[in-house]
């Protein structure tokens, strides 16, 4: 169990992260979500010590933290971050980066090659890093996680460069890494794709989790999701009793909860938005990227 | 651990900055070549003859008064032996006889070492100052020679052969051996800067990175230079001719000059060598981690290696201080020890200051590494006392 607590962070007068506390178990992906210089990234850097917080600790397992250089060598060999492409090194070929990290964590250098036919990595991976296109080396920067295959895995911005499939396949991989009992933290831009494997996605706003999202819940609350324009959407109110928790997202996103309503009530409500000439109408949840709209659009 | 040890070692070798000083420590190795076949350096009989020269045209200039004087016809008379001497080695390197050039040049360099004690040698005008040889010289030659006259050894008239390479090397890397290792570890922590997101997560202390870095820069930048020098030796040797590895090179210990033969000098100078890579290794570490800058540290060594040529105090700790023995050729031949009037300027005293210098710097870098953790933890246990 990985424990973040209470941890605060400012920048001169910018407050960064205000007493965030975040608790994630064995086997749970969690996603962080927020506009660029909101703290993600200051969040994991904390996480791995790379920043020593204002305030606040991080704990693994309870036991482990950051006070001694003993510990953190302890919390270190728990954690692994995925390094920036262009932290590479360009004159070293991916398969060499690979075996390192596998020796560094005390991983057997067997398990390398699986990963390397996994990420479809085997034509490029005995080429130095220099000559690697923004998509092989990020996926080599995924492959150094797999290959120090620690019980911790920070990643920012992992599906960075990536073209659909090379998403897909890492979608993949990290339910697979899921399924393991893994912690993994992810900030991500791509929300669609989070909410395909993030078991829960924190909005950070204002220093604070501004929101969190469960999938396993969301997946049991389903809406009839349809784009109304905000001065329609107001008289559309007065004229039409709305269902108990519709909600209107992002000035945008008109969302009626499917809870409790029959086949028959669903059809006219449909047929009600279709003649109203509201053809965009969906059902599902209320995904990332439309808390991000309702969260960030307006600042 | 070993893990990190051998990323590194592949790092050394595979960095574009150390490919390129290999190449310039290939050029510099060629340019010795260039030296010995195109500018006759280490030509026994260029030598000579331009000595009887010098000799006969300052020697003309003294007027025959001078020897009437009876207080200073003895030193004259001495000069003038000089001249005599000088000359005999020239005829006996035109008969090609080494027995006679070898006792010549005995003779000669005991006439001086006597000259010096002459106190009209200081008042001599600057063209009949400069025939005479210094003390050190003159010394270094009598060592020279009488090692050649026991073995029996033939005169290596030319370096042009892979011995003969081996001792021009010996001269001039000495003096650029300090740069060549100073260039190759000026980047050893702020090359890390540029992976951060990967060298900050590895589960090693800062401590274990830092040392595993000065093991490997040092044993990579001095197995670079022994493996290239003994490469390019070896393909001399296989080029012209190997020379004679048992002639002899003279050795500065102590207050006494000793000559030993050229492989047992190498086991010397390479230790020599050595012990100058931890240091200046540690050194650059030490410089790299205050300035965190490649150019800082590279421009600060620089300075230090510079100092001694600028600045000469006598005194104890002046002595005390590492820059005197940054120059592997000065300190061996005793040329450092003859210019400051130190004794103590020589190479086991070099090595021994060099290594605790070395350890000095390492003990240095670690307090300061651990000031800053401590103050990151402080921090840390103030958080979590909070918390609780």
């Amino acid at each position: 169990m990985l424990q973040i607590k209470n941890v605060s962070q400012s920048f001169g007068d910018n407050v960064v992260l205000d007493d965030v506390s975040i608790v994630i178990t064995k086997g749970e992906i969690i996603g962080l979500v927020a506009p660029n210089g909101t703290g993600k990234t200051t969040l994991l850097n904390i996480i791995m010590n790379f920043l020593s917080p204002d305030s606040g600790e991080v704990t693994y397992n309870e036991k482990l933290d950051y006070s001694t250089k003993k510990k953190e060598i302890q919390m270190r060999r728990h954690l692994s971050f995925l390094p920036e492409i262009d932290d590479l090194y360009g004159e070293l070929t991916g398969m060499e980066h690979l075996n390192y990290y596998a020796r560094l964590w005390n991983q057997s250098t067997k398990e390398v090659q699986p990963i390397v036919d996994r990420l479809n990595m085997a034509h490029y991976v005995k080429n130095p890093v220099k000559t690697y296109s923004l998509g092989m080396r990020q996926r080599l920067c995924f492959a150094l996680l797999l290959a120090a295959d620690t019980d911790v895995m920070l990643m920012d911005e992992v599906m960075n460069g990536l073209d659909p499939d090379n998403v897909d396949l890492l979608t993949s991989e990290l339910i697979k890494l899921k399924e393991q009992g893994k912690i993994i933290l992810i900030a991500s831009h791509l929300l669609n794709n989070l909410d395909l494997y993030a078991d829960r996605v924190l909005f950070l706003k204002d220093g604070q989790v501004a929101l969190e999202t469960h999938n396993s819940e969301q997946k049991k609350e389903l809406y009839l999701k349809v784009l109304i324009p905000e001065k329609e959407y107001e008289l559309l109110k007065t004229e039409n009793q709305l269902p108990e928790g519709a909600r209107y997202i992002a000035s945008a996103l008109l969302c009626l909860p499917l809870t409790g309503m029959n086949s028959t009530e669903v059809g006219k409500w449909t047929s009600f938005f279709y003649s109203k000439g509201y053809t965009e109408t969906t059902i599902g949840k209320i995904g990332s990227s439309e808390w991000y709209n309702e969260l960030y659009t307006n600042d | 651990m070993k893990a990190y040890l051998n990323f590194e070692g592949k790092l050394f070798l595979k960095n574009a900055k150390n490919k390129l000083m290999f190449l310039v420590f290939f050029v510099f190795l060629l340019l010795i070549v260039f030296f010995i076949y195109i500018r006759d350096v280490g030509n026994i009989e260029h030598t000579v003859y331009r000595e009887m020269n010098n000799n006969r045209i300052a020697v003309s200039t003294l007027s025959a008064g001078t020897y009437e004087d009876p207080e200073q016809s003895e030193f004259f008379d001495k000069l003038y032996s000089q001249q005599q001497l000088v000359a005999g080695q020239d005829v006996a390197l035109r008969f090609e006889n080494d027995e006679w050039l070898t006792e010549a040049s005995l003779e000669l360099a005991d006439l001086q070492i006597e000259l010096h004690k002459y106190e009209q040698l200081d008042e001599l005008d600057d063209d009949l100052q400069e025939i005479v040889p210094s003390m050190h010289q003159a010394q270094t030659n009598r060592a020279f020679y009488s090692y050649i006259e026991e073995e029996a050894l033939p005169i290596m008239e030319n370096r042009e052969s892979a011995a003969g390479f081996l001792m021009t090397f010996y001269d001039s890397f000495g003096i650029a051996a300090f740069l060549f290792l100073l260039l190759f570890s000026g980047s050893i922590i702020s090359a890390d800067f540029e992976h951060q997101t990967m060298v900050k997560g590895y589960p090693l202390t800062y401590e274990r990175k830092t040392a595993s870095k000065i093991a490997i820069y040092t044993v990579a930048s001095f197995l670079s230079i022994v493996v290239l020098t003994a490469a390019f030796t070896g393909g001399l040797a296989l080029l012209t001719e190997t020379g004679h590895f048992n002639y002899p090179m003279v050795l500065y210990q102590s207050g006494s000059y000793d000559a030993v033969s050229l492989s047992a000098y190498a086991i010397r100078y390479f230790l020599y060598l050595f012990v100058l890579s931890l240091h200046v290794i540690s050194l650059a570490t030490f410089l790299n981690t205050l300035t965190r800058n490649m150019y800082a540290t590279l421009f600060a060594g620089l300075f230090l290696y510079a100092l001694p040529f600028f600045i000469q105090i006598e005194s104890a700790v002046w002595q005390w201080l590492p820059v005197q023995f940054y120059n592997v050729y000065h300190v061996l031949s005793g040329e450092s020890a003859y210019l400051t009037g130190q004794s103590d300027l020589s190479y086991l005293y070099g090595i021994g200051n060099l290594l605790i210098w070395g350890i000095g710097f390492i003990a240095c870098i670690y307090m300061y590494q651990s000031i800053v953790s401590q103050k990151n933890q402080s921090r840390s246990k103030t958080a979590a006392i909070e918390n609780t």
